[in-house]
């Protein structure tokens, strides 16, 4: 059964992400300082630091304190960021939207280029395009992404200037279908420098999957019933090269947020990435171990996803843990 | 040829389950029984065979006889001694396995002489190149000091299969256990490995134990043969009754299923004694686990287990139909 | 040189002749010969068996029938003549459409050929969709029936299995689907039971036979195992480092046969104790110097003339040999 199969996926996301909110109010807990005497200003008196302390919770034992935080994460409150003096869910939740825009068309651009590449390159190998397919994979996943970005900016925004050089909308944003055309304007070079990197991966995982595949002898029986290699390479290699595909993106997911950090810092882009640079910088520990947390459940959430995909893709898997 | 008092092998009430898991969450575990409770003995000189198909139940048996995996329940004993208690050391030069799929049996990145002198080297005994090569030129590998600095990618099946031998025999033990010595070799380097094994019989006196599914080997090098379905043994006797006049309904369907090499009977191609596939060892039939493909089954097959009886000397069969056409037939 | 043999048929009976053919593997720059001078014939409704041990070339021979070989193969010489058409000439799309519709192929370790991912039915009705222009629906009842005709238990529950959840026999039985659906002219088998158990050997044997018997489909067996051959073929060609050692009526191998290759191997396939003395078990390619005959150097009746290439001996109505000994026979 599919749902059994889920159901277990789900319970061990749950022990991830619970691991991870362990983990962060240890990281709080070990930080050097009092949050009572950072809460309270250096000059406090011992009466208001009583006074803070106690309003804080911060004089109850540790295990009250734990259970105390891990209601309220549990209950989605993940406190309040100093520096923006609101809810860290709240803070979170504005600068989302860019982000899961950013990180959604960068990896869809990247997964579904890598895996057209990446068959482009294996109908042919060795020939000419797949040589020149496999060295610019190379070549781009061996760029850092600092760099990449930074040459995009200085090569298409400043010496031709065709794109902005930062942000998500003008500084006198135009109105209605415009607006979203002016987005996507600003989103162009941040997209490319995000899905660049990973497309090389993807393309030549896609081709060395096919051409295993291919090379397999459910492919010599393909063969053998008269299917073309472009039948083949459709109907038999594609799926069975996929499973490695679909892993990948999955456990991916990390990668693909520190990449994105980069990208939005290079790109002044307004999302979760620069909102995490600004909590370091003003040690919001509040805000970024909220970020922590809620990185840690995208990523439990894409694995869980790659995992569930796996099975409706592959049977044996679906069959290995139960009838 | 009996030496001692207790048998070289003594197996009583040997099982071995593996549970199958199903899932997290599913409470029932289940069992697949691969051995399910067998007991036979083997005599120093008296080759024997464990005849079967896959999933029959002999490959787990001849792993728990080298102590490569522990049995469920049950006992082993060597020469009268209970496996457990048998020196690590000294176990090696009683029981040595020499395996189905020689390539996966070696070390591919040892070379042949690194692997031949490891036996030697676990019993601290004196070994240089001269004892390897004469240990070469046995198996029939000449010139041997060409084969030392060899890894196993760069021989031949037969020369792999060869290699093992060697190997198992270095330290002449009194038991080698064999799992299909011969399969997935060439017809004509067969023979030559059955002439080894035949040989280093006549010279070390080592007893063999061998698990085969190919009845033509098992016919000439074993004086006794035991036939497994389903984990337990069916039928159990001197070879040439087992094979030449077989009880049990299943001896008969596997003799009856074996290429005839004669163009003009052509019967076991025409005629297959049996069809279907060998249950699920997960949930095997109740009472007779060959009754559900057996043609001569009865309701009582489904209740009850059979049991071992004699059925002739030293001739032991378990199956309730032809032990009651036996005394009926006794009675006149 | 063989064509005396061919013009002896009547051609109306001969489904695939196979002439002169030569193939090489190249690794890196070398080029190691695989098979060499090989032809044989396969009359319509017929079972020929090609038989030898690792190396001898037989699969390779089989696999240039319908154009399968590995990208490093290449046939250097030879016709492959199947109904009158020469298949080494043929187009891709000509190819194609003579797989799975007039030639079938059955591989040894079954559960490998079919895609794990694919339910076993789709993997029939797939070859069926691909040469008949039928619709899929049809097609897979057309699948099903297949499946039952393979005496598959269940047909309809089967169909909708995955591979990994057959069993070997079962799995075979599903490609031998696979390769009949279309009701070829030819089906080649290479190893069709190797791995197998005994009980199921049998069954899939009944199985080839009684397609062969109620279609008149011909079958070209490739084996290692001359009982294997004894059950089912009517002629035996036996293969030996590339090249053809012996052809001949079953019944003419098993009961007289006459190469000391032919006798080597019955003696080992009874595994019996008279066995001809024999020399270490070189792998064969080894041996397979460019001239003179390739058995020599494990053959117990050698002599000077055997450096000298063996000719095409004919020794009676259709059988035939490549050994000097019997050079005063014909």
């Amino acid at each position: 059964m599919i749902w059994r199969f889920i159901i277990k996926r789900v319970a061990l996301s749950f022990i991830t992400v619970l691991t991870v909110v362990l983990l962060s109010f240890m990281i709080i807990k070990l930080a050097p300082g009092d949050p009572a005497v950072l809460l309270a200003g250096a000059g406090a008196t011992p009466e208001y630091l009583k006074a803070v302390r106690e309003a804080y919770g911060l004089n109850l034992p540790i295990t009250q304190q734990l259970t105390i935080y891990l209601t309220s994460v549990l209950t989605g409150n993940l406190g309040h960021s100093i520096t923006y003096s609101r809810t860290v869910i709240d803070v979170i939740l504005g600068r989302l939207i860019p982000t899961v825009l950013l990180a959604t068309t960068s990896s869809i651009i990247a997964i579904a280029g890598g895996i057209f590449l990446g068959l482009f390159s294996a109908a042919k190998p060795n020939s000419l395009r797949d040589e020149l397919i496999n060295i610019s994979s190379l070549v781009l996943f061996s760029i850092p992404v600092f760099w990449l970005g930074l040459f995009m900016i200085l090569a298409f925004a400043v010496n031709i200037p065709l794109f902005p050089t930062g942000g998500m909308a003008s500084t006198t944003p135009p109105t209605g279908l415009y607006a979203i055309l002016d987005v996507v304007w600003h989103m162009v070079l941040p997209v490319a420098t995000l899905s660049a990197v990973f497309f090389g991966i993807y393309a030549r995982l896609t081709r060395g999957g096919l051409l295993q595949a291919l090379s397999m002898n459910y492919s010599v029986a393909a063969r053998a019933k008269g299917l073309s290699e472009r039948e083949i390479l459709y109907h038999h290699a594609l799926r069975n090269s996929l499973l490695p595909i679909i892993s990948l993106a999955g456990t991916q997911i990390n990668l693909i947020i520190g990449a994105l950090v980069l990208v939005e810092n290079i790109f002044s882009w307004p999302g979760l990435g620069t909102l995490i640079v600004q909590g370091f910088l003003h040690r919001d520990y509040p805000l970024t171990t909220g970020l922590l947390i809620f990185f840690a459940i995208i990523t439990a959430l894409m694995n869980l996803f790659a995992d569930i995909l796996n099975a409706i893709v592959d049977p044996r898997i679906r069959s290995s843990v139960g009838e | 040829m009996k030496v001692s008092n207790s048998p070289l092998l003594s197996v009583k009430e040997l099982v071995k389950y593996f549970p199958v898991k199903r899932s997290m969450f599913s409470r029932s575990v289940k069992f697949l029984k691969a051995v399910d409770g067998v007991s036979f003995e083997v005599w120093q000189g008296e080759n024997i065979a464990i005849v079967g198909e896959s999933g029959c139940g002999k490959t787990t048996l001849g792993r728990m006889l080298c102590g490569i995996i522990p049995p469920t329940k049950g006992t082993i004993e060597y020469e009268g001694e209970p496996m457990s208690k048998v020196d690590k050391k000294q176990f090696v030069s009683v029981v040595q396995p020499i395996f189905q799929d020689p390539y996966s049996a070696l070390n591919p990145v040892m070379n042949v002489r690194q692997i031949l002198s490891k036996p030697f080297k676990l019993h601290d005994i004196d070994f240089n190149d001269e004892t390897l090569c004469s240990l070469l030129e046995q198996v029939g590998l000449s010139p041997p000091r060409s084969f030392l600095k060899r890894y196993p990618h760069q021989l031949s099946g037969g020369q792999r299969q060869r290699i093992v031998i060697a190997r198992a025999l270095a330290l002449n033990p009194k038991l080698a256990v064999c799992d299909e010595p011969v399969s997935g070799l060439d017809p004509t380097v067969q023979i030559l490995i059955l002439n080894l094994l035949r040989k280093f019989q006549q010279m070390y006196r080592t007893t063999y134990l061998i698990i085969s599914h190919d009845i033509r080997l098992v016919k000439s090098i074993c004086q006794r043969t035991m036939v497994m379905y389903l984990g337990k043994i069916v039928e159990v006797g001197p070879t040439g009754d087992v094979l030449q006049r077989p009880f049990h309904p299943y001896t008969k369907s596997l003799l009856q299923s074996f290429p005839s090499r004669d163009p003009d009977d052509t019967s076991w191609v025409d005629n297959p004694p049996i069809f279907g596939d060998v249950p699920s060892a997960i949930d095997p039939p109740s009472g007779c686990g060959f009754r559900t493909r057996c043609p001569l089954a009865v309701e009582e097959c489904a209740l009850k287990n059979p049991t071992l009886t004699t059925c002739g000397p030293n001739h032991y069969v378990a199956c309730h139909v032809v032990l009651d056409g036996l005394k009926v037939g006794g009675s006149h | 040189m063989t064509l005396t043999m061919i013009e002896r048929k009547n051609s109306s009976k001969l489904l695939l002749s196979v002439q002169n053919l030569k193939i090489q593997y190249r690794k890196k720059n070398e080029y190691i010969e695989a098979v060499e001078d090989v032809s044989f014939n396969i009359d319509r409704g017929k079972v020929v068996a090609l038989v030898g041990e690792s190396g001898s070339g037989k699969t390779t021979t089989a696999l240039a029938i319908p154009n399968l070989l590995p990208a490093n193969a290449i046939i250097k010489e030879g016709v492959i003549l199947y109904k009158g058409k020469n298949l080494i000439q043929a187009t891709h799309e000509e190819l194609r459409a003579i797989r799975g519709k007039e030639i079938g192929m059955v591989f040894q370790d079954p559960t490998s050929f079919l895609d794990p991912l694919m339910r076993v039915g789709d993997q029939v009705a797939e070859v069926i969709v691909k040469h008949e222009s039928i619709k899929k629906k049809e097609a897979i009842l057309k699948a099903k029936n297949i499946l039952e005709k393979m005496r598959v238990t269940e047909p309809e529950r089967i169909y909708y299995y995955y591979p990994h959840q057959l069993s070997g026999g079962m799995a075979q039985r599903v490609v031998i689907g696979m390769a009949i659906a279309c009701q070829p002219s030819l089906l080649i088998a290479d190893e069709p039971t190797s791995n197998l158990d005994l009980t199921v050997q049998a069954q899939i044997l009944n199985l080839l036979k009684a397609l062969n018997h109620e279609l008149g489909m011909s079958i070209l067996l490739i084996s290692h195992d001359l009982g294997v051959v004894s059950g089912i073929a009517d002629r035996v060609v036996i293969m030996y480092a590339g090249r053809i050692m012996e052809e001949g009526d079953v019944h003419s191998i098993f009961k007289n046969p006459r190469h000391p290759y032919t006798r080597a191997l019955l003696v080992a396939s009874e595994l019996g104790e008279d066995m001809v003395k024999q020399q270490n078990d070189f792998p064969s390619d080894l041996l397979s110097s460019s001239s003179g005959c390739c058995y020599r150097h494990k053959c117990p009746y050698v002599m000077e003339r055997c450096k000298e290439n063996p000719i095409e001996i004919l020794l009676d109505q259709d059988s035939r040999v490549y050994c000097w000994l019997y050079s005063n026979e014909s």
